[in-house]
Order: C-alpha cells, then structure tokens, then sequence
C-alpha cells in the first residue's frame, strides 16, 4: 500500500524564557497509508497536537521532514507542486471557530472552493449538492450562518469545507470533545464513510481510547514527546507491550460495577507529576519495569518480532 | 444515617421548571452517583441545594436537610467549607491565578475555623494525606506551576480542610487525563472507605460510577426516575429514561 503521509525524525523545541528549552517532539516519525487512519494518541503533554500541527505546517520544527506523496512540503518551492500541502486539512476541536460568524454556509464552500482552485466556478454548485449528500446535510442549511447550526451541522460543515478545498487527507483534532453523544456516534458513522467512500486518508489525534479503537487501523502512542509504541490498532490496543501502554488502558474504567473496581484497585500507585523529562526513557520514573538501563539510554522503538508492524520502544517488555 | 435528606426539591428560573420534584437521600458514607443527559437537571439541582444559585432561580422544597438542620431557610452556604466540600469539573477554575497554593489552602482553612498557628502544618498533612509529593514546594507554588492532577489534589485538599461529611463532586474527572482520572478515583474511593466520608457524584461517565458509587440516582426533566444499588441499576435498568441514558453512553464509550 502507498505511504500518503510520512513523518520522519521530527523534534519540535519551545523555549517559553530565555533560559528555558521544553521538547515537544523528539525524533518522532511514523507514516500513514493511503485511505487509512491512523490515531496519535497520548495525554497533556504527549506532543500528539504538536505533531498534528507541525504535518499542517502550523509549526516550526527544528529538525525532520513532512512528506505527502513522498514530496517533501518544505522543499524547494519551485520545485514542490503548490497544493500538496493543501491536501491536507485540519478539524479542530471546536469546529464553530473555525466558520467565520459572518458568512452564510454556501458562501464559506464556495470561498474554499475559490481559494484553492479546485473546482472551477462552473461546477460549483453541482459539487456543492455532492458534498452535502456526502456528509449527510440538508440543502437549506447553506442559507445558514454558523450560529444557526447544531454542534454536529457546524462540525459537518468544517468537514465540507476541508473537502471543498479539493484536500484528500485530514487532520482531525480531537473530533468527538465538543459534541454530545448522539452526535458523537453520528460523527464517528460519517468518518467511516469518509473512509470508505471517499478514500481519505486521515491523521486522528485523541486520547479517547474507544473513539481509536473503532476508527482507526494503526495507533502511534507517544508519551512526553516520543513514539513509545505503534502498530495495527489491534495489537496495541489489544496486545500492548509497552508499559505506558498498558497503563493507559487499565486507566479506563469499564461500564461495569465489579470489573471496575477490580480496575481500580489493581491501579499501581502513581503520581504524574510534571516535572523536567529525565534522562534515558521518559517513562522510567512511573514505570512497575524499570531497570537501571532505562534511566541512562533512550530506547527506539524495536518490531516485537522479526518483521512485525507493531514496535515498542521498551528493552524490557520487547 | 441519613447524611443529606431532600424531598420534593423544585427549582425554577422564571416560569421555566429546571428541578420538578427531586427527592433524594445520601446516607453517611455512601457514595451515591447522580446522573443524566445534559439538561436534565443533575447540577441545578445541586448548587440549588448548596445555595449557589444566581438570585433568580427559585429553590423550594418539602424538606431538604443536611444532619437534620434545615438546608434552605437558614442558608446552605454555612455548610460550606465546614460539613459539606465541593470540587467542580475545572480543578484550575477553583484555584486563584494570583495566590500560591499555600496561601489559598490556608484560606479554607481559616473558614473552617483552624487557628492560624497550625494552619500551615495542617495544609502541609492534608497535602501529604493526599499522596501528593514534596508538600512544601506544592505550597510554595503558583496555580500555573502545577499539572492538571495535581491541582485535582489541591483542590480536594481545599474541599477536606473544613473535615466535611460530605464531598459534593461536579464532573471531577472530565478535564483529566486518563491516568491521573484513574488515581483521583482511586483516591476517592479511600477517603470514602478511610473516613467515612459521604460522596454526591455527578457524572455522565459510566465507567466512572462503576468504579466510585454505592448507588446511583438517574435524573430525567428534573427528577429522580430510578435508583439503587450501582449493580441493580447498570446490570438491570427498569425505567425506559435510564435505559436510553446507558444505551447512549455505552455506544459512546464502546461502540
């Protein structure tokens, strides 16, 4: 299968004051095949958002490489086709931010559409109509503004616009947060036909477990800014090797009253503190596995056998 | 022991009917879990209770005590900080940007009437109660020093300073990763054990009120349609509104 997105050895340093370095990323790289998903996932502090907007071009990095189509997007601009980077397209959390309040729906389409020169003005109105079908929206909801539309019509419509743009791949940033439930499943229903229908290729960050096990095939997890384990959604989910892992996973509660609570009191003792990243594996200090090697070298992720797909980076458990 | 007593509670915001009817116990010790889709009244009905509503919303009810003393005539707000914490969905809204911890757990505990020669000490243990490492340098710092977890902490440290009977928690876990979710219940759980503290809980989250309650109450239009035990309630739900409210939350948690 092709690679549509490829990320290699990407480190993203802020420096909050003078004397301050915070790394965000360390040599994160991962690729995402085309027509498929793949889920950042990780807490506060992962760096899964910053590596989102780095592939977005929304962050400055200091070292590392983008490539869609195995362009890369930061190459010599005359030599780069001008629309790879617009074939990809973000969602963010709050999709209503991201639709002017000024502008009725058709219009914020046809803006799109405008910009990116992907359609031209002939067969807008007819792509228009495709796209609504497509993304399950009336057509008398284009006569609308943005404050005249449910969480899940704006989030539609972000979506609508992203694909106006003529972009095949998305970025969607914790896409379930900012609506309820019914509209959360009808939401996780159209990133399925998305998929299906339409071939795009999708980057989904969360830290909804759930949410990743349903929607996507291959799951990057990073802790404090580097891949600490990767592979097909069911073998990390499902057969997680790393510890941090594992400890993401017996953190979920189940709907369950004795399975949880045998969950609960099964939790090690664990105290997540924010402070500076130590030396050799992020992930040592918390760790039930630890070993004195740990604490000095920075493990890469390894296959857990020869040709495997899923890696972790973890000399004990690998 | 009846802990929290409230029968017939209405609440009202105009002619608009937010609470119709609620009636609830919580039991010294128990944790009882209030749930329901958005809308259906679970926090109204709590701040209704505590006297944390604007001026204009109507609270009314049959009874409403709290060990025994009238809850809405003589003011619930003198429970605060004394018989009865509180902890919102927010940690870090709960905190003041411009204090150090120490000086903010040292309020409470002034409000809960510790004389202020040990009110340092006693910030500093109920911190270490907590689990929480390095007391003196938490206390020495500002809100935005502290992770999401932590300030959890500080802010159930608040809410204990006055040793209350009850814990009244608003969505505690929502903003947290995770992991640290994970251990805040676990430290939930203990002081209920340990103390013998009652916990009002409100969450939509299932897995959270599997892992914490005794019992659980579902609200709908702002009354209790079922309750009882946690087991009872989510392994067989009589009322159609409770078996909706899990069928939607369990497709949302696992599809």
């Amino acid at each position: 299968m092709t690679v549509a997105l490829e990320v290699a050895g990407v480190s993203v340093t802020y420096r909050p004051g003078r004397d301050d370095a915070v790394a965000a990323l360390r040599d994160v790289s991962l690729t995402v095949r085309r027509g498929r998903t793949l889920a950042l996932v990780g807490e506060s502090g992962s760096g899964k958002t910053t590596l989102a907007r780095v592939i977005l071009g929304l962050e400055r990095r200091e070292s590392g490489v983008v490539r869609v189509d195995g362009i890369d997007v930061d190459a010599d601009p005359s030599r780069v086709p001008r629309d790879v980077r617009k074939r990809i397209q973000p969602l963010f959390q709050d999709p209503g931010a991201s639709l002017d309040p000024m502008w009725r729906m058709r219009d914020l389409l046809i803006e799109a559409m405008d910009v990116s020169g992907s359609v031209p003005p002939s067969m807008r109105p007819a792509r228009i109509g495709e796209l609504l079908l497509a993304l399950g929206l009336a057509d008398d909801l284009l006569d609308r503004r943005v404050h005249e539309l449910s969480g899940g019509q704006k989030q539609r419509f972000a979506l609508a616009r992203a694909l106006a743009t003529g972009a095949d791949m998305l970025v969607l940033d914790e896409p379930l947060t900012a609506l309820d439930p019914p509209a959360q499943r009808a939401a996780m229903d159209l990133f399925a036909t998305l998929k299906r229908d339409r071939g795009v290729t999708t980057l989904l960050v969360s830290h909804d477990l759930d949410l990743v096990r349903t929607a996507a095939d291959d799951v990057v997890v990073l802790y404090r800014g580097r891949v600490v384990e990767s592979g097909p959604t069911t073998d990390v989910l499902g057969t997680p090797r790393h510890p941090y892992t594992r400890l993401l996973l017996a953190s979920v509660m189940p709907p369950n009253p004795a399975e949880a609570r045998r969950r609960l009191a099964a939790l090690p003792e664990d105290d997540a503190v924010a402070d500076p990243v130590p030396s050799g594996c992020a992930f040592a200090p918390r760790c039930p596995l630890v070993v004195d090697a740990c604490r000095v070298a920075t493990p890469d992720p390894k296959p857990i056998r020869d040709g495997a797909e899923h890696a972790a980076a973890c000399p004990v458990s690998v | 022991m009846t802990l929290l007593s409230i029968r017939d509670l209405d609440v009202r915001f105009g002619s608009r009917r937010v609470v119709a009817g609620l009636s609830l116990d919580v039991a010294a010790g128990e944790t009882l879990a209030l749930m329901g889709a958005s809308g259906s009244g679970k926090t109204t009905a709590v701040l209704g209770v505590l006297g944390l509503l604007p001026a204009q919303a109507t609270v009314s009810a049959k009874t409403a005590t709290f060990l025994d003393a009238p809850l809405l005539e003589s003011g619930a707000r003198r429970f605060l900080g004394r018989g009865i914490g509180c902890i919102f969905q927010d940690p870090r809204a709960s905190l003041a940007p411009h204090l150090r911890i120490g000086a903010q757990l040292e309020e409470s505990l002034e409000i809960a009437g510790v004389p202020e020669s040990s009110r340092r000490a006693t910030a500093t243990k109920l911190l270490e109660d907590l689990g929480v490492t390095d007391p003196a340098r938490r206390l020495a710092a500002w809100p935005h020093e502290l992770s999401g977890g932590l300030c959890q902490r500080v802010a159930i440290a608040m809410a204990l300073a006055g040793n209350p009977k009850l814990l009244v928690a608003d969505e505690p876990t929502t903003a947290l990763d995770v992991t640290v979710a994970a251990q805040f219940l676990r430290l939930l759980s203990n002081l209920a054990k340990e103390r013998g503290l009652s916990v009002l809980l409100i969450s939509h989250d299932l897995g959270v009120v599997c892992a914490v309650a005794d019992r659980v109450a579902v609200l709908h239009e702002g009354a209790v349609v079922e309750s009882g035990p946690t087991e009872r309630i989510v392994g067989a739900p009589s009322h159609p509104e409770t078996r909706r409210l899990f069928a939607a939350l369990k497709t949302e948690s696992a599809p």
